[in-house]
């Protein structure tokens, strides 16, 4: 399972380096608490509804000043909730949206709609020498297109000033070429 | 809407619950058509469904058998309408990510979601594709209801779609977050426990979940799979024979969910069907027969896809395999089983890795606790060992798939560990239920 940075974006140590575990630090420590609590006191105090109530408010009180004091401390919770709130508000079109997942994306959609246009099979080979994450990404964005080592359509990606140019070679040998 | 064993049950449980149950219909015709037919016969599968539902809906609404018993709801209607207006609130932003975010992560978008569209593209579930060394990568023996769902949704949505087509989730997650609140009730555990389990689950886990990984979704699902067996137990026990076998029901369509999400799934809902029905066997045998006709019948509906799998030799990049545990030999074995302890301490100070703190902390803990404070009653004492039991299994089951993994083992526990033991979690959470359990339970 490889992951590269550039082309996944974030990455699990990314996340991970994100994360600051203060949140989860004080909950599990106030949940040992508790229980230790409960324990020793036969569960009397937390058998009743209104203690029960009052952890219920005071977890959430917790929760919401984690979130609104310490953003990279209930990091989980927070991205959850920009993610998610700005999403709903954001104005970014389909495409927009899948060229923040992949930069590429649309060159090789159109890389696609060609070859599947030439009507000359499933089955492509790319010449440049990809590496793994790429290798993955490009079979990802072109399927139904198939990957081998030896089919008759060949596909080129180079960089021409700051164009990204795609060639494509049919089985007769005729060029094509995808500029974006 | 009333059952035809004469069981008059709330829509409140039965929507959440039917709609996990056409999950699973909805995965099984798209393999069966894909394999009998080739093709998914989209069209007519969705309109089929569709019609088939709306048949039921109507019976259901129309039903004038005289019933005798009621599944009466665990919590007051005030607390209820209190509860889904607060988990509404918290799970509004699951809205933004499932519908308007592009997939980025890789499991997601390299793994359940790519099955997914070259399932769309080539309308069925490809033996081509999944044979494809190209595509070894992807893990191509993988469980399908992820892809086929996602599947079915690209129909309805009229294409493919690298943003929307993961829109189900968000439902997903609703309708199990619900069914984990209201099955929670009926162990006994009060409408604010219950709901601040459910909070938790979403604060936490649901961000997972969203971005298209399966783990956080099987994990639920088998969570109320257990849950739903234990109180299928306890009506049992308290002599709603009724009421007691639709939580069978219930609990086998979670565990055939979380099964057909991910592997983990499935060898985890084995371990809990096989410690339940020794439950059963040891304390009530009334619902065994039963309980084994279910068993059956879960084998059948999870095998289609595994023996399909066998069948064709369709595997993946990298393979756990028992044998190489067994290989290992003892000193090898110590040096794993040393670097996974090793990795888990030297992550305490770690802060990203205090959720592995708090696991292991609940997972030693709660379990004690929960067995030494709920000592008032001999079933109750039954149910919280039960919980206890599955959650050492599910610690040992990964253990075991940490040792026999083919992967750098400090690269792979570093990468999945959070994920991986959601269960582990959440069954914590079910024990810290348990544990918080009202005070005129005790007999």
């Amino acid at each position: 399972m490889v992951r590269n940075t550039e082309l996944v974006g974030e990455t699990y140590f990314e996340v991970g380096s994100k994360f600051s575990g203060d949140s989860t630090r004080c909950v599990s420590c106030l949940f040992v608490i508790i229980d230790v609590h409960a324990m020793r006191t036969k569960l009397a105090w937390v058998r009743s509804y209104g203690a029960l109530r009052l952890l219920v408010m005071f977890l959430s009180l917790l929760f919401l000043l984690l979130v609104i004091f310490h953003p990279r401390t209930g990091h989980l919770i927070f991205r959850l909730y920009t993610t998610g709130y700005s999403s709903i508000t954001s104005d970014e079109s389909y495409e927009e949206k899948l060229a923040r997942a992949f930069p590429l994306y649309s060159t090789l959609s159109s890389v696609k709609d060609e070859v599947l246009a030439l009507g000359q099979g499933r089955y492509i080979q790319i010449e440049n020498d990809l590496n793994n994450a790429w290798k993955q990404r490009v079979s990802e964005i072109m399927y139904p297109l198939f990957i081998t080592n030896d089919a008759p359509i060949k596909i080129r990606f180079f960089q021409d000033a700051e164009k990204f140019i795609v060639e494509i070679e049919d089985e007769d040998g005729r060029m094509h070429e995808v500029r974006k | 809407m009333t059952l035809n064993s004469g069981l008059r049950v709330s829509r409140i449980l039965s929507l959440p619950l039917c709609y996990m149950a056409g999950e699973l219909l909805i995965t099984q015709i798209f393999l069966v058509n894909s394999h009998i037919f080739g093709s998914f016969l989209a069209t007519a599968s969705i309109s089929f469904l569709c019609i088939g539902g709306a048949i039921i809906f109507i019976h259901g609404c129309r039903s004038k058998r005289p019933t005798s018993d009621e599944l009466k709801l665990p919590y007051t209607s005030r607390a209820l309408v209190i509860a889904l207006a607060t988990l509404l609130v918290f799970i509004l932003p699951n809205v933004g990510i499932s519908f308007f975010e592009p997939l980025t992560q890789w499991d997601a978008r390299s793994i359940w979601f790519f099955h997914g569209k070259a399932f769309y593209f080539d309308d069925h579930v490809s033996i081509e594709y999944l044979k494809n060394p190209e595509y070894l990568w992807s893990h191509p023996d993988y469980p399908p209801l992820v892809p086929l769902l996602s599947v079915y949704h690209a129909y309805f949505g009229g294409g493919w779609s690298e943003v929307a087509n993961k829109s189900f989730l968000f439902f997903h997650w609703l309708a199990l977050l619900w069914l984990f609140f209201l099955t929670l009730g009926y162990l006994n555990i009060s409408c604010a426990v219950s709901l601040l389990c459910c909070l938790i689950i979403q604060l936490f886990f649901s961000n997972n979940a969203m971005v298209g990984f399966a783990d956080s979704g099987w994990a639920l699902a088998f969570t109320i799979g257990c849950v739903s067996l234990l109180a299928s137990f306890r009506l049992q026990g308290s002599g709603q024979s009724k009421s007691a076998v639709l939580f069978l029901y219930n609990a086998f369509i979670l565990l055939a969910i979380c099964s057909l999400i991910k592997l983990e799934g499935c060898v985890s809902a084995l371990v809990l069907i096989v410690s339940f029905g020794l439950l059963l066997f040891l304390f009530n045998r009334e619902t065994l027969n039963r309980f084994l006709f279910l068993t059956l019948l879960y084998g059948f509906l999870v095998s289609i896809w595994f023996i399909f799998v066998q069948i064709h030799g369709i595997h993946g990049e990298y393979e756990h395999s028992i044998h190489a545990v067994i290989t290992l030999g003892t000193e090898m074995l110590m040096v794993r089983v040393s670097q996974i302890v090793a990795f888990i301490l030297s992550h305490l100070n770690w802060p990203f890795w205090q959720w592995t703190k708090a696991i292991i902390a609940a997972a030693v803990l709660l379990p004690v606790l929960t067995l030494v404070g709920n000592s008032w009653n001999t079933r109750e004492r039954t149910e919280s060992l039960f919980v206890s039991i599955v959650i050492l299994a599910l610690c040992f089951l990964l253990l075991i798939a940490y040792l026999s993994t083919p992967l750098d083992l400090g690269w792979h526990l570093t990468t999945s560990f959070p994920r991986t033991a959601s269960a582990i979690y959440m069954l914590c959470l079910v024990s810290l239920g348990l544990l918080c359990r009202r005070k005129e339970s005790a007999e």
